[in-house]
């Protein structure tokens, strides 16, 4: 098996066995990534193909002062997100300078399987579902989120406290669903 | 609290999806494999394509290269040998009718007439023209090739009628043959037909796949500085007029013309630093200071005497300007060796054609010439050295401007260095002589070697 820096070695030469192993170690961890910015499989793939193909160009300026697969996911997340700037019309531009937070009671979502929270994650509308995986998951602030898709402060505080009070509807219905199978079983 | 309950929120998240992987279906590897065989066969198209281009361009260059030396050299050659037969002229009027009749007869009678001519010298002058006109006797002989003898002289005026004759060009002496003589023979072609197959070649590559190739290569070379030194060829597209001296201080000419023709080529040199900067991804702007040098072969006919009654190396350009004083005297011709030396100061846009390891530059420019001094030294070591510096009594002007033209390949070696080939053609727009000297327009053609060190 090949080391990461002879992978690397590799794809800076161009070779397409290297090229695929690469593929085949991250392409995995980055279809997840990938799918949390989509609103669909098939454009998480359009998604992740754009991206591999952005990363085999860009591989020799990788000065590996990071890891490699933080860096890549920084280039699919770059890629979703050019994939999905065309609907960002869509999002309200209103200006929000205090969000009213609900208290959160303690979740778990250990019980939950990875499509269903990529599910509830892909339900979303645009806006929020970006916002949400910025701020939540890839843990940008909301000044940098503000700058990175051109909206206010405001806007992106205001997509996350929604994509936030979907989501715990979500959580909270499924489970409602959950215990109420419980009871029938 | 709530942002600890945010975080709380916020955390389940992250860890749900920190080391979540997803197989994706087996269409995007063969699309990825199909998309990275596909731009590996655009990445050899433009290579290919480009390289085309820039041996296309190469050969351009250096085609309009030739043919701007070899006119410049041919112009020359021509004005150089009327220069000296015009002279030669002038210094014996008596010769026209002896010449009209030459014009009827054969190229026998001619030489007959060449050597009566040669027995035939003026011994007349002070000691200092005596030595010279010792020379002359030898300058007629050596010369006597491609200068038309004392007798041999034809009018200016009816110079483009009559010097050229159904036998014989005189002024050249170069014999003429017209095409009717020339015996005429069939052409016959032997050997049977063949087909020949024409291969078409790649069209023109569109202007989207070339923006696709303008991607971002910017390299880090910014800023940087470069010793160079140049060497080659100049053509000084000299025009000065010549002056008349009834009286010269060192003897008894009278009626004769000061006159002195540079050859139609000489040699320059130029040493300097410069320094570079990128201003976008394929332009740059260059500067520096030179040191040009500028030497050539002249055959004058007059010298100057200093107060020591010591003769020293003179041209007409400087005559002219002299005309007044009684310190020039005409003698037989004599070959001097002129060198100028000059201060240049070029700015220079450059385009990048080639922004690589290997790379190769168009660049083009102007440069602010400052004249620092000629010398003029006698070849046979007879006259002192004389030499003009610039100044308001000078015949050169301080400043002149001069357009450049060249091109720049260059190798890069490590990280900081770069060593290139630079061909290169200065022509001054202004003349380096004043207005009442006449013109010079030097026209030189180089090749320079730089050494670049890069700034980080």
């Amino acid at each position: 098996m090949l080391s990461e820096i002879e992978l690397i070695k590799g794809c800076v030469k161009e070779d397409r066995a290297a090229q695929k192993a690469l593929y085949e170690r991250y392409c995995r961890k980055m279809m997840v990534v990938c799918q949390r910015y989509a609103k669909s499989t098939q454009e998480a793939e359009d998604a992740l193909q754009e991206g591999f193909v952005k990363v085999f160009a860009s591989i020799k300026s990788f000065r590996q002062d990071s890891r490699l697969d933080t860096w890549m996911t920084r280039i699919m997340i770059n890629t979703a997100l050019n994939q999905q700037r065309q609907k960002l019309y869509l999002l309200p531009m209103v200006d929000v300078t205090e969000i009213e937070m609900t208290e959160d009671s303690e979740i778990s979502l250990a019980s939950f399987h990875l499509s269903e929270l990529i599910a509830m994650i892909q339900s979303l509308p645009d806006g929020c579902r970006l916002v949400f995986n910025l701020f939540a998951i890839e843990g940008y602030n909301h000044k940098e989120i503000a700058e990175m898709l051109g909206i206010s402060e405001g806007t992106s505080k205001s997509q996350y406290s929604r994509a936030k009070s979907l989501l715990k509807v979500k959580l909270n219905l499924h489970s409602v669903y959950e215990k109420y199978r419980e009871t029938k079983v | 609290m709530k942002n600890t309950e945010r975080q709380k929120f916020d955390d389940a998240w992250r860890d749900a999806f920190q080391h979540a992987e997803q197989t994706p279906s087996a269409e995007v590897w063969s699309a990825l494999d199909h998309h990275l065989t596909q731009a590996e066969g655009g990445i050899m198209k433009k290579r290919v394509i480009f390289y085309q281009r820039l041996a296309a361009a190469a050969i351009l260059f250096a085609l309009a290269f030739g043919a701007l030396a070899t006119y410049y050299v041919t112009e020359q050659v021509d004005d150089q040998t009327q220069e000296i037969i015009s002279s030669q002229k002038t210094e014996n009027p008596g010769a026209t009718s002896e010449s009209k009749n030459l014009a009827d007869n054969s190229s026998e009678e001619l030489k007959s007439i060449d050597s009566k001519l040669k027995s035939s010298s003026n011994t007349q002058g002070s000691s200092v023209a005596n030595s010279l006109i010792s020379q002359d006797n030898t300058f007629a002989e050596a010369g006597q090739q491609f200068v038309l003898p004392d007798s041999v002289n034809v009018n200016l005026d009816e110079k483009k009628n009559t010097n050229r004759f159904s036998g014989r060009d005189y002024n050249k002496g170069i014999a003429y043959i017209s095409i009717a003589d020339l015996p005429s023979h069939e052409i016959s072609l032997e050997g049977k037909v063949r087909d020949v197959t024409i291969v078409r070649k790649l069209p023109a590559m569109p202007a989207s796949f070339m923006a696709e190739s303008k991607r971002n290569k910017r390299t880090d070379e910014d800023l940087w500085a470069s010793i160079g030194a140049a060497t080659g060829n100049y053509s000084p597209q000299v025009n000065t007029g010549s002056v008349n001296y009834a009286v010269a201080s060192g003897g008894t000419f009278s009626n004769r013309s000061a006159a002195s023709s540079s050859d139609s080529r000489g040699s320059a040199y130029s040493v300097g630093v410069n320094l570079g900067k990128r201003l976008s991804d394929r332009w740059i702007l260059q500067g520096g200071i030179n040191y040009l040098n500028q030497a050539i072969g002249y055959n004058s006919n007059i010298a100057t005497l200093q107060s020591n009654n010591q003769a020293k190396a003179f041209v007409a350009d400087y005559a002219i300007q002299e005309q007044n004083t009684n310190s020039v005297l005409l003698t037989s011709p004599y070959e001097i060796n002129s060198v100028s030396e000059f201060i240049s100061v070029p700015v220079q846009a450059g385009y990048l054609l080639v922004d690589r390891k290997l790379g190769f530059q168009l660049n083009s420019g102007l440069a602010t010439d400052i004249f620092l001094q000629n010398t003029l030294t006698d070849k046979s070591g007879q006259l002192d050295k004389y030499s003009e510096s610039a100044g308001t009594d000078s015949p050169y002007n301080t400043f002149s401007l001069s357009g450049l033209l060249g091109s720049e390949l260059s190798y890069k070696i490590g990280t900081q260095y770069r060593l290139s080939v630079a061909p290169g053609l200065r022509y001054s727009m202004s003349s380096v002589l004043k207005s009442e000297s006449g013109t010079a327009n030097p026209l030189v053609w180089d090749l320079g070697f730089r050494f670049r060190y890069i700034f980080k």
